[in-house]
């Protein structure tokens, strides 16, 4: 499975693109400013949301208010963030592949998107009765996991420039 | 005279404790992306409204009333981690034409956000600083990332 792994992420190097991301001077630097960019948008729209899901920041606000408005804008950066992350993981495949920060910001997102299911599957119920009010446990459990997730993304995201 | 300022700063035993800490500059460096978010998301929201309301302006400074203590939070935290980071390696910073470039940005950001909460007495041109304010937060981030390439 894991020869298999190598030579697919082997076989994604030698792509033309790939090639041209890795020899040229100004791609790989202007893909990782869309990626920052983007990144910049998710974050900062999902933990204005998770602030609101912890009963703080604009409390007074309906959460479903700043949902509607702050949801499509972090859809929007983690569609561009993937994009560009995807290209950036093309030019250097097999290197991150076998990177431990890579993987573990792999991971993250996996928690993150399973943490944002079970909130949308259980900690939404009964949302009117706390839309302007203070969250339930469940809600608040579920920002105070996001708000760590995330924060553990940018962090894994950070140190993989430090150790490729 | 920036290069002696440079020499001294990097042989200071604070700027050898930060250097010699591996973990030190990208949990700095982790903290102050997580600020970036927040300033950007912040002006994102308040650009879509200068540049959706022409007539009145209620929207955009009700949201920047809102908004002020968490972008004023996250610009000190900002200010901080930069500082750290700029102790940490001052030559690759205060050298480099492109930070330099970036804390006139910053310079220009924070002054448009101080005007803010004056703007419903001057309506006019909000759509310009709509786009003003997105074009220097996009410079912005843009200058920190290409740092480390000049």
């Amino acid at each position: 499975m894991f020869e298999r792994l190598h030579a697919l992420c082997q076989g994604i190097e030698r792509l033309p693109f790939a090639q041209q991301i890795r020899e040229s001077g100004w791609m790989f630097p202007t893909l990782e400013t869309l990626h920052v960019i983007a990144l910049a948008v998710v974050v900062g729209s999902i933990l204005s949301v998770d602030v609101r899901l912890l009963g703080r920041g604009s409390h007074t606000a309906a959460f479903t208010v700043l949902a509607r408005e702050l949801l499509p804008w972090a859809w929007g950066g983690f569609v561009l963030a993937s994009l560009a992350g995807l290209l950036m993981f093309a030019s250097k495949a097999v290197t991150y592949a076998e990177n431990g920060p890579f993987q573990a910001k792999l991971l993250l997102l996996l928690l993150a998107g399973c943490n944002m299911a079970l909130f949308h599957g259980l900690g939404m119920r009964n949302l009117q009765q706390w839309d302007t009010r203070q969250p339930p446990l469940a809600a608040k459990l579920a920002g105070a996991f996001s708000i760590l997730l995330w924060v553990g993304v940018v962090a894994a995201g950070r140190w993989i420039g430090f150790t490729t | 005279m920036i290069e002696s300022l440079c020499n001294w700063l990097a042989a200071t035993p604070l700027s050898g404790a930060f250097q010699r800490w591996s973990w030190f500059v990208p949990t700095v460096q982790v903290i102050h992306i997580v600020c970036v978010g927040v300033v950007f998301t912040a002006t994102l929201r308040i650009a879509v409204r200068l540049l959706a309301q022409r007539e009145s302006l209620r929207g955009a400074t009700e949201l920047w009333r809102r908004l002020r203590p968490a972008v004023w939070t996250a610009l000190s935290v900002l200010a901080l981690t930069g500082v750290l980071l700029t102790i940490t390696e001052p030559a690759r910073e205060l050298l480099n034409w492109v930070f330099r470039t970036k804390m006139l940005l910053v310079i220009l950001l924070a002054a448009l956000l101080g005007t803010l909460s004056r703007l419903e007495v001057r309506p006019a041109g909000a759509a310009g600083l709509g786009v003003l304010l997105l074009t220097l937060c996009l410079a912005l981030i843009t200058a920190g990332r290409w740092i480390a390439y000049v």
